[in-house]
């Protein structure tokens, strides 16, 4: 079927890359800071005690900020590491279904690739890993658009989906569905 | 607990083993109020429609954020001309940025409003129950902003023919509809993310046989009418 974006969208209704990028900066990761301090009241929450040597959790903004500040090195999550990285495209391209990986995945391992290079076993290979696993999975979504039906107006289940891949597919599916349902209640 | 006549790993263990690898999708959310106004804000953002004004909250996020500038401003002037230690350097940067996070959250969270308020103003003041949603000062926009459009257009409507002059109606007649309002599209489709399990849920009224199991963190695509319940019930955010 022929889909027409005729639909007007005001574009600052759209959720751009770099605010899905901000929404993730609250996941948490262990840093190990070199410094001490007793904690760090903020009104979203407290953190610390921050003591040399002593892993502590904190969210990845703060992580950043710390790294950026050498006052910190960061302890990379158990799922960003070369092997399981490598299990995770054998099994996207094993199954229909997506893996379960973090929701916030891309933009944990984009802001550690950059920003915590030398905390990572090999960043050049875990950074190309991640992005093979975004693109397996983006063939996947494209291909499950292309098998929607108007079954899909009732609400489609999108297992395991992350936070970036929604934002990526979202223009095209709304518009895709909005557009299935004006020629379903056309056609009745 | 292998024993030996066990073969090394089936797959069924080795896709536990890659799941309990890949850990929990999210991180466990503290309920604050900075939390809370970053769901609002996306909420707010993703919904077709406006939702309900968060007097409360926006209240005690604004106390909070200038008491705690009071807080940082002051302990610098403490720290005064005297040699402040690199720790406190440290202290106030966390907090500065802590700060500008939240007043992003806040002006992004009026931002998306006023765009909708705007959209739909004539709709907001027509409507008791949505005008409801607004707070005063977003009240005044609407009003102001309705006026101003009508003022703008005025001057290409003032050149219609008789009964076509109207900003509301496509020809005016006593009891028509204002069929040239823009309203929020309900059915508009959104993601959402579902917030605690909660079973079998009949979504839409109209075909009661088809339900869905929604458990904590699916995420569903569908139109935005069929969770507009459930999102006001905190059963849902949307993304």
């Amino acid at each position: 079927s022929i889909i027409t974006w005729e639909r007007y969208r005001d574009d600052r209704a759209v959720v751009s890359t770099q605010e899905v990028h901000f929404l993730a900066e609250d996941e948490h990761l262990d840093v190990v800071p070199n410094f001490s301090l007793q904690s760090l009241h903020l009104l979203g929450g407290t953190y610390g005690p921050f003591r040399p040597q002593m892993k502590t959790s904190v969210p990845m903004w703060l992580a950043m900020l710390l790294k950026k500040q050498g006052k910190c090195s960061v302890v990379p999550p158990r799922w960003l590491d070369v092997a399981t990285l490598k299990q995770v495209i054998e099994s996207e391209r094993a199954d229909d279904v997506f893996q379960g990986l973090p929701h916030h995945y891309i933009e944990i391992a984009t802001d550690l690739c950059k920003h915590a290079r030398e905390d990572l076993e090999d960043w050049n290979l875990t950074f190309d890993l991640v992005d093979t696993i975004r693109a397996v999975r983006h063939n996947k979504i494209q291909a499950g658009l292309r098998s929607l039906d108007e079954n899909a107006l009732k609400g489609v289940k999108l297992t395991n989906m992350s936070a970036m891949e929604v934002s990526v597919i979202r223009p095209f599916m709304s518009n895709a569905l909005d557009n299935f349902l004006e020629g379903s209640i056309t056609a009745e | 607990r292998v024993s030996r006549d066990t073969p090394r790993a089936s797959p069924m263990d080795e896709e536990e083993d890659l799941a309990s690898q890949l850990g929990p999708r999210t991180s466990q959310v503290p309920d604050t109020d900075v939390s809370r106004l970053k769901r609002a804000y996306v909420n707010e953002k993703c919904a077709p429609e406006i939702l309900p004004f968060e007097h409360d909250l926006m209240r005690r996020v604004t106390e909070s954020v200038d008491a705690q500038e009071s807080t940082v401003a002051a302990s610098r002037a403490a720290a005064g001309s005297g040699a402040s230690s690199a720790t406190d350097d440290l202290t106030a940067h966390v907090y500065h940025a802590e700060l500008n996070r939240i007043r992003f959250l806040m002006r992004a969270y009026y931002r998306a409003r006023l765009r909708k308020i705007e959209t739909h103003a004539v709709h907001c003041l027509k409507e008791p129950d949505v005008l409801e949603r607004l707070s005063d000062l977003e009240q005044r926009y609407a009003s102001d902003y309705a006026n101003i459009v009508e003022e703008h257009f005025s001057s290409v409507l003032g050149q219609m023919p008789e009964g076509y002059e109207s900003m509301v109606q496509q020809i005016i007649e006593e009891d028509g509809a204002f069929d040239m309002v823009p309203e929020p599209d309900a059915d508009a489709h959104v993601f959402c993310r579902v917030r605690e399990d909660r079973g079998d849920v009949m979504l839409d009224p109209d075909d009661p046989e088809n339900t869905m199991d929604l458990e904590r963190d699916d995420i569903l695509m569908i139109r935005y009418r069929l969770i507009k319940k459930l999102l006001e019930d905190e059963a849902v955010d949307l993304m």
